[in-house]
């Protein structure tokens, strides 16, 4: 019998039974078969509906994957709840409510920061305000140092971006391209995000030192561009223009959805290139959405108008017997 | 035969459509709970399963406008810094 630890240099788990969420490219031995296990891609994602969230919301912010996640803000709202792949549940409030704000981080390490708050605090009705989610309770924290709403966020609590939005003046122009990281404690401003004029309601995937950043206004872009932690580099384009979508997963394994309309393009990004999914069922934009690890995504509420419907993108995953033939 | 069923129902959260709801049959949802349904037999039985109503393309289409009218309507109300960043809703088209 082959050996794979000699074959691929690598230790897997000692399993009694296939684990029952394994994810892509993950090996392991069944101890009850006695054989090698794989799971593998099987198949394009799909959609599928959520549970609705309790309240209709747009411009919300989310993070977490889609079986442990949270959303909040949103309008007005202060309101967060977690979900858990089958339900919403209450949990802590917000200290600001905001709309539009960046977010990162899990159901148990949260982050939210700046957004729309109008017209308190500031006068431009945009805040710089961070707050850190521990999965029960929001605590405020160091601010970001531009006030923006309309920021891409990603990464977790302690190694978290923050790019580009809206900084002034009416929609939807006075947008920036200024980016920011975050380290648990405060915030340090890096290199913007390339383009020749700002990127408001960009959206991005990944962490903060392999991410994926998508579209983005005043007039809605395709450009695609990547992060390493300290330069970007442009990637290829998304298949439209877009603003305000829904992502997860991370630089090489991402999934994005949206035309920052009511389309409902679905697209997945290896690295390289863009690969067609099938499409969402109600189009939107303004979400909020969970998509932290996997290319998955639960994106919930949103426009046009205020909704509260769910959509849940996974890609199925199967498993193989490992053979030396 | 017509490519698609149109009707309303009221998406009741999860389970509503699955995931091999939508690898049977088209399906597409637009605002006042307004679907648009592969014309196939599955698509015409999740409708049903659904509770759902049959309405003729033009009835659909007809409320699908209504509620944009009033999104539009609304959005042009805000102020201009609450308008971002979600955007002027769009008049849609069935399918």
């Amino acid at each position: 019998m082959s050996d794979y630890n000699v074959i691929a240099g690598l230790k897997i788990k000692y399993l009694s039974a296939d684990p029952p969420s394994a994810e892509n490219g993950q090996v392991w031995y069944n101890s009850t078969l006695g054989k090698v296990r794989v799971a593998g891609v099987q198949g394009a994602g799909t959609w599928a509906s959520g549970a609705n969230y309790p309240t209709t919301l747009v411009s919300a912010s989310g993070g977490g994957n889609i079986s442990a996640g949270w959303v909040t803000g949103g309008g007005s709202n202060t309101a967060t709840f977690k979900y858990d792949g089958s339900s919403w549940t209450s949990t802590g409030a917000l200290n600001t409510w905001r709309a539009g704000a960046g977010s990162a981080g899990s159901q148990t390490a949260g982050l939210i920061f700046a957004g729309s708050t109008s017209p308190a605090p500031s006068p431009s009705g945009r805040n710089n305000i961070t707050e850190e989610f521990n999965g029960s309770s929001w605590s405020e924290q160091n601010d970001m140092a531009q006030t923006r709403d309309g920021v891409a966020g990603c990464g977790t609590q302690t190694a978290a971006l923050g790019a580009a939005g809206f900084v002034s003046g009416p929609y939807p122009s006075g947008s920036t391209q200024v980016v920011e990281e975050y380290n648990g404690s405060s915030w340090t401003t890096v290199n913007s995000v390339p383009g020749s004029s700002g990127r408001a309601s960009l959206t991005a995937a990944g962490i903060q030192t392999a991410a994926l950043t998508v579209g983005g206004g005043p007039s809605n872009t395709n450009v695609s561009s990547e992060y390493d932690g300290t330069n970007w580099t442009s990637a290829s384009n998304y298949p439209t223009t877009a603003a305000a979508m829904a992502s997860g997963g991370t630089q090489n394994d991402a999934i994005f959805n949206g035309n920052g309309g009511s389309g409902t393009t679905t697209a997945l990004y290896n690295g390289t290139a863009w690969a067609a999914q099938n499409e969402n069922a109600q189009g939107r934009h303004a979400t909020g959405y969970m998509g932290q690890g996997a290319a998955e995504v639960t994106m919930t509420g949103g426009a046009p108008g205020s909704i509260s419907a769910t959509e849940e993108f996974t890609i199925p995953v199967g498993t193989a017997t490992i053979t030396s033939s | 035969m017509s490519l698609f069923i149109y009707g309303t129902a009221t998406n009741t959260g999860k389970n509503f459509f699955t995931r091999q709801d939508r690898l049977d049959f088209f399906l597409s949802g637009h605002p006042g709970n307004i679907w648009v349904i592969g014309n196939n037999e599955k698509g015409a039985v999740w409708l049903a399963s659904k509770n759902g109503i049959t309405k003729t393309k033009a009835e659909a289409q007809a409320i699908v406008d209504t509620e944009i009218t009033a999104e539009q309507a609304a959005w042009d109300a805000l102020p201009d810094d609450k308008k971002a960043p979600s955007t002027r809703p769009e008049n849609i088209t069935l399918p």
